[in-house]
């Protein structure tokens, strides 16, 4: 086996395609606590979201011939594990709330603006609430973009929508869930 | 939660799948050929959207169709009896699937769908209309009406133009009476009868060999007309054609 730490992970997948399946464990490496990380904010039972996981390997590696090496591999997994999460999310309706580790909820923090009046141990709560009630359409997006650190463009090539309103629906569910939290800070101060 | 998955037990699963052949790597001939079906498909359609687009307006601009609108109100029914529906349903269907296949395209979400359909839509329409200017159309029309080539399959939409109206009549005088015509029809001779004109006949005004656009109501085999007018050399060219066609002088005409 070549040293695949200093290929690219679409020279990784000529050579899969081409040479060496076995090459394709480097792959699952780069890429399982990067999916494993996203895909949580979607499957919340450790052991479906192994099974997402594991699904999302497979089908990517089955269709390793339908990706196109002159664009990016991660956009193209993401995308897979994408309509996993979806698929996932279609057949298990339960409403169930998103848990953040704290750099994420810092990013949200700082992201979002909300000023002093907030209790910081209330809030990691509430953002992890309102977040969850987000609907999918500015939850995707904004969880690409804060959590997941993708462009517009990637984020574009992932959930395939134009790259204009990635960047629509980023600032418009930045609004919403501010508002969201807001709106439940006013509660519970009643 | 347990963040990492077990990610060892992931990795070695899924290699243990891969190194035993039970996970195999899809054909690329597989991709190769969808890829290649849905261009193809989407070409295919695109191309008949613009010819159905053509053969509308070459329907509209050879047959008695647009001639009733000059009749006024009184036109509109015999209008709509010849409108081209089946071409414009084929049109409208074709438009439709181009639409759905470009959504399907690996390069289409890069642009909003509203553009994409925008300029599909200019791209037709203008195509189509280059096209209705040649005589691409006549030929197709050729094809259709001796049964021969591809035009063929446009026949079951292209008849409609000739066919017997119940409402309208567009011919050739063949006969002038007292108080009927009787016209040459890609269907035959038809007997129109005048005395129900809203205005008054004079017989001078009509000779034989030339060319009438009436509306009315037929009962049986007789046509009523209430309005007449005569029509020039260069309208309704698809009926002429047709009346070769009933003549059996098809092949010298074209």
């Amino acid at each position: 086996m070549m040293n695949s730490l200093e290929l690219s992970d679409e020279q990784i997948i000529e050579v899969i395609r081409t040479e060496d399946q076995r090459l394709y464990s480097e792959i699952i490496k780069r890429y399982q606590n990067k999916l494993s990380h996203y895909l949580r904010k979607f499957v919340y039972n450790p052991d479906e979201l192994e099974d997402v996981l594991q699904v999302v390997f497979i089908k990517a590696y089955k269709n390793l011939f339908s990706f196109n090496t002159h664009k990016k591999f991660s956009s193209w997994i993401y995308k897979i594990a994408h309509n996993e999460a979806i698929n996932h999310i279609k057949k298990n309706s339960a409403n169930h709330q998103i848990s953040l580790d704290k750099v994420e909820y810092q990013i949200i923090d700082k992201n979002i603006d909300l000023g002093e009046d907030f209790d910081q141990i209330l809030l990691k709560k509430q953002i992890e609430n309102s977040l969850s009630k987000l609907k999918l359409k500015y939850r995707e997006p904004l969880i690409l973009f804060f959590f997941e650190q993708k462009s517009y463009e990637e984020i574009s090539d992932i959930l395939r929508i134009p790259k204009n309103t990635v960047g629509t629906l980023v600032s418009r569910g930045k609004k919403m869930l501010k508002e969201k939290l807001i709106t439940n800070k006013l509660y519970e101060s009643k | 939660m347990n963040q990492n998955n077990n990610p060892v037990e992931i990795e070695k699963k899924i290699m243990s799948e891969i190194k035993s052949g039970r996970i195999k790597l899809r054909s690329k001939y597989i991709f190769w050929a969808k890829k290649l079906g849905l261009n193809s498909v989407l070409s295919l359609s695109v191309i008949l959207a613009i010819l159905f687009f053509n053969l509308i307006l070459f329907y509209m601009k050879s047959t008695d169709n647009l001639g009733y609108l000059s009749f006024g109100k009184n036109g509109f029914l015999a209008f709509l009896e010849s409108f081209p529906y089946s071409l414009v349903i084929a049109f409208v269907l074709f438009l439709l699937v181009t639409g759905y296949l470009i959504t399907k395209a690996e390069w289409s979400y890069k642009k909003q769908f509203k553009y994409i359909a925008l300029t599909l839509i200019i791209v037709v329409l203008f195509a189509g209309s280059i096209l209705a200017s040649t005589n691409f159309s006549q030929n197709i029309e050729k094809q259709a009406f001796i049964n021969k080539g591809p035009g063929l399959f446009f026949k079951p939409f292209l008849k409609r133009g000739i066919k017997i109206r119940g409402s309208g009549l567009a011919g050739e005088i063949n006969e002038i009476g007292e108080d009927y015509l009787i016209i040459n029809t890609p269907q035959g001779k038809q007997n129109l009868d005048l005395s129900q004109l809203r205005h008054k006949f004079v017989s001078s005004e009509f000779e034989k060999g030339q060319w009438i656009i009436a509306i009315g109501k037929r009962k049986d085999d007789i046509f009523m007309a209430y309005r007449i007018r005569s029509i020039s050399n260069n309208e309704c060219p698809m009926i002429r054609r047709g009346i070769h066609i009933f003549k059996n002088e098809i092949k010298n005409h074209y």
